[in-house]
């Protein structure tokens, strides 16, 4: 934390106000009730603030039902599931036979944006872990006037949403034309020229405005509009987020543009219904979070926010992922367009069914009642359901390699997707669960356990589908392109190798501590100064750096390979591979 | 063809079943969020903040980065404290001094166990206990309350009380 955080000394004592009066809910009973307002959390022995009853039951039923949802759902795969023939690989990869339209040759400049975004959001990762570290100063220099824990911490949360985003986008934006049948609507390459420059005024835009605001040199008044929210994934000033908020429209035009005259053409359409669903889904759903404003109760803002980071993350996106990816796999001739419609339709289903209102299981003790936290508890249970058997699926990915021999060329994309099933198993649902159950929540929400299943499940599932979409991408608009196998192995293995590490050798252990401070002591405890203060756990923060480093490494090593390939001198068409995609140069 | 459309259907059901329960409950949420009082009151009258004070303190908070740096109800950065868990904690601690000090005249830690005993579980009902009040803008509030109909904001909301006896008097920015 920089000196003088909140300079006016007026603001400092408002401030107060805020937190008494939070501390109050916490503690103060509901009418006609034994609970408080928060159901009696923070855990503090002093007021007899302990789990409630029905927090302690609902946990016991969300485990019950975890297990319920797996038996049923290996009992409904194993009768239901019917294996489709799989139809035979064509020669030539189906994706090269089109040549590329100007559309998505402009591309490059995402996939580019991507691995700096990148790049720089994991620089700043290592930089603001380092506070914890040393407080103030980066290895003796105070840099903590100028770049504070807030701020850094903010671009780091902000960035690995644009630049997820992105890959998302360029993902998007390179099927369009694909499903257009290989052309480009009118002007739909100006219009993805204009998406990618409102994609940079909104970056460097809303840093410019969080840096103001942090600094305390933005008046007051204009903070929440230009500054900083001050919520967690909303960081962006209000008017930042319109401005997300239309770019993400203006994308899904773009996207239907190319996906409206395919319905008009004979054929099984159901796929790219989905598809399209997804996509609008995931369009307008951010604009739930303007649902709520600057002065707007923190309950009710957390309900909204919570609309957007949770429907999306554990709703819209997951089905967008699966479809998107299961077209990609039926479109190059490699799965049968009915096994994948089935299974897209399917897994979606499977998806929202626990994912909508699994999203109060952000909001158990955040005001609201008893029945919240059931829902929550229970639906958010059988979220966890489907990731546990992605094996299934992961294994699909992978053999998709040995299909046909032009499947090489994607062979580091896939590798990724494998990756996206492994951490959405572990990550999502295994540390998800961790911290799932209210009563687990009870004593380790906000503690070291948090970040563990926040790195495993963002980093793990959104940023390794991001960069396998990137890499699948630059292999189709750059002709002629292969993997550097040795930059690949380094840059994929090290991101791997560098999570696990990260994970295993500082989050968890520190997790695991403060989850016995805090049950032993009190909430207070565990996040206080003497605990974590004490040598072990500076100790453990420190060794953090070994696994960021490998971390670092492997982010690198993506960054130069797309570097690599989106600014690699265009060779004359006569020496490109792929014929195809050669006489359309 | 017709596999589909189950699945369809099947999806359809979902999507609406389950937005019908986050909807149900974002009723709920509404409903029943923590009450911020019109004016927070000390049993002798003086009002110690307003409904607007602590609403302009959420937005000092949000100008500090607000989730980014500490947590409220858990939600937010993991380093520095929990302010609510941080900010209870110390208020117990202030309110169980100064209850030594207003009985025994010596501050908690030299008072014998049956007498910490007994102010811990006094402590727990004047925290526990709910003094806030809800009544409608124009009725008159109970006695030990302070009226408070001046611009009231939310036509529910106009005159609340609470607040413990000595927990308040020590209060100083962190």
């Amino acid at each position: 934390m920089k000196e003088d955080t909140l300079p006016s000394a007026e603001r400092r004592q408002d401030l107060t106000n805020f937190y008494f009066w939070t501390a109050w809910a916490a503690a103060t009973e509901r009418p006609n009730s034994k609970v408080t307002y928060t159901n009696n959390w923070p855990h503090e022995p002093l007021v007899d603030n302990h789990p409630s009853t029905a927090n302690v039951m609902w946990s016991i039923a969300s485990v019950v039902l975890l297990i319920a949802g797996i038996a049923f759902l290996v009992w409904g795969w194993a009768f239901l599931h019917r294996e489709e023939p799989e139809p035979v690989a064509p020669k030539r990869d189906p994706l090269t036979l089109g040549g590329l339209t100007p559309s998505q040759r402009a591309l490059g400049k995402y996939l580019f944006l991507v691995v700096a975004l990148f790049v720089f959001q994991v620089l700043l990762g290592g930089f603001t872990a380092h506070y914890t570290v040393e407080g103030q100063t980066f290895y003796g220099i105070d840099v903590s006037q100028w770049f504070p824990y807030s701020l850094t911490r903010t671009w780091h949360l902000q960035t690995a949403l644009f630049w997820i985003a992105s890959g998302f986008l360029a993902a998007g934006l390179f099927l369009a034309p694909v499903i257009n049948g290989g052309k480009d609507p009118k002007y739909q390459k100006l219009g993805v020229d204009i998406l990618f420059w409102a994609l940079i005024v909104l970056v460097v835009g809303s840093y410019i405005g969080n840096y103001l605001a942090i600094k305390h040199i933005m008046p007051a008044s204009l903070n929440f509009w230009l500054g900083h929210q001050g919520y967690e994934y909303l960081e962006l000033g209000r008017v930042w987020q319109i401005v997300k908020f239309l770019g993400l429209a203006f994308w899904l035009l773009l996207m239907l543009r190319g996906m409206l005259p395919a319905f008009k053409k004979e054929g099984d359409k159901n796929l790219l219904a989905l598809l399209a669903a997804s996509t609008i889904a995931i369009g307008l759903f951010y604009g739930t979070g303007l649902f709520y404003g600057e002065r707007t109760h923190i309950t009710i803002m957390e309900y909204w926010r919570w609309w957007v980071v949770h429907l999306w993350v554990e709703g819209f996106f997951e089905v967008f992922a699966t479809t998107a990816l299961a077209f990609i796999f039926s479109s190059m001739g490699l799965v049968s367009k009915r096994g994948a419609t089935v299974a897209s339709l399917a897994s979606a289903s499977l998806f929202m069914l626990g994912g909508v209102p699994g999203t109060l299981h952000h909001l158990y003790f955040a005001g609201t009642t008893t029945p919240v936290m059931a829902i929550g508890a229970t639906f958010s249970a059988l979220e966890v359901v489907p990731l546990i058997v992605l094996g299934y699926e992961a294994w699909e990915n992978w053999r998709l390699k040995e299909r046909a021999p032009w499947m090489e060329s994607i062979k580091w994309p896939l590798m990724c997707f494998v990756a996206v099933a492994f951490w959405n198993m572990l990550g999502a649902g295994v540390f998800g669960f961790m911290v799932n159950p209210p009563i687990a929540l009870y004593y380790i929400q906000g503690l070291n356990t948090t970040p563990v299943h926040a790195h495993a499940a963002l980093f793990g599932v959104y940023g390794f589908l991001a960069i396998g979409f990137t890499l699948l991408v630059l292999r189709y608009i750059v002709p002629g392109f292969s993997f550097n196998e040795k930059v690949m192995r380094t840059g994929f293995w090290g991101l791997n190798a560098g999570l696990v590490l990260m994970i295993t050798t500082s989050l968890l252990p520190i997790g695991i501590m403060q989850f016995h401070a805090s049950l032993t002591e009190g909430m207070w405890y565990a996040r206080g100064e003497e605990f974590m203060q004490q040598p072990i756990l500076q100790t453990l923060r420190w060794v953090r750096t070994f696994g960021d480093v490998v971390f670092i490494i492997g982010t690198l090593a993506i960054f130069w390979q797309v570097v690599l390939g989106v600014f690699q001198p265009r060779r004359p068409a006569a020496q490109v591979g792929y014929g195809a995609t050669a006489a359309a140069e | 063809m017709r596999e589909y459309k189950k699945l369809w259907w099947l999806l359809l059901a979902v999507l609406a079943v389950t937005f019908a329960v986050l909807g149900w409950s974002g009723v709920e949420v509404y409903k029943q969020v923590p009450p911020i009082p019109q004016q927070v009151v000390t049993q002798s009258g003086k009002v110690l903040m307003t409904h607007d004070d602590i609403l302009d303190g959420q937005t000092a908070w949000q100008s500090t980065g607000g989730m980014q740096v500490g947590s409220i109800w858990g939600h937010g950065a993991y380093q520095a404290p929990d302010w609510t868990a941080d900010w209870l904690h110390r208020e117990l601690l202030a309110w169980l001094d100064l209850a030594a000090r207003d009985a025994a005249g010596v501050p908690f830690d030299h008072l014998d166990a049956d007498k910490q005993a007994a102010l811990k579980s006094q402590l727990k009902s004047e925290y526990r206990r709910n003094t806030w009040i809800r009544r409608p803008a124009w009725s008159p509030c109970p006695t030990g309350a302070r009226r408070r109909l001046r611009k009231p904001r939310n036509t529910t909301r106009s005159c609340t009380v609470p607040i413990r006896n000595c927990a308040r008097r020590g209060r100083t920015s962190p």
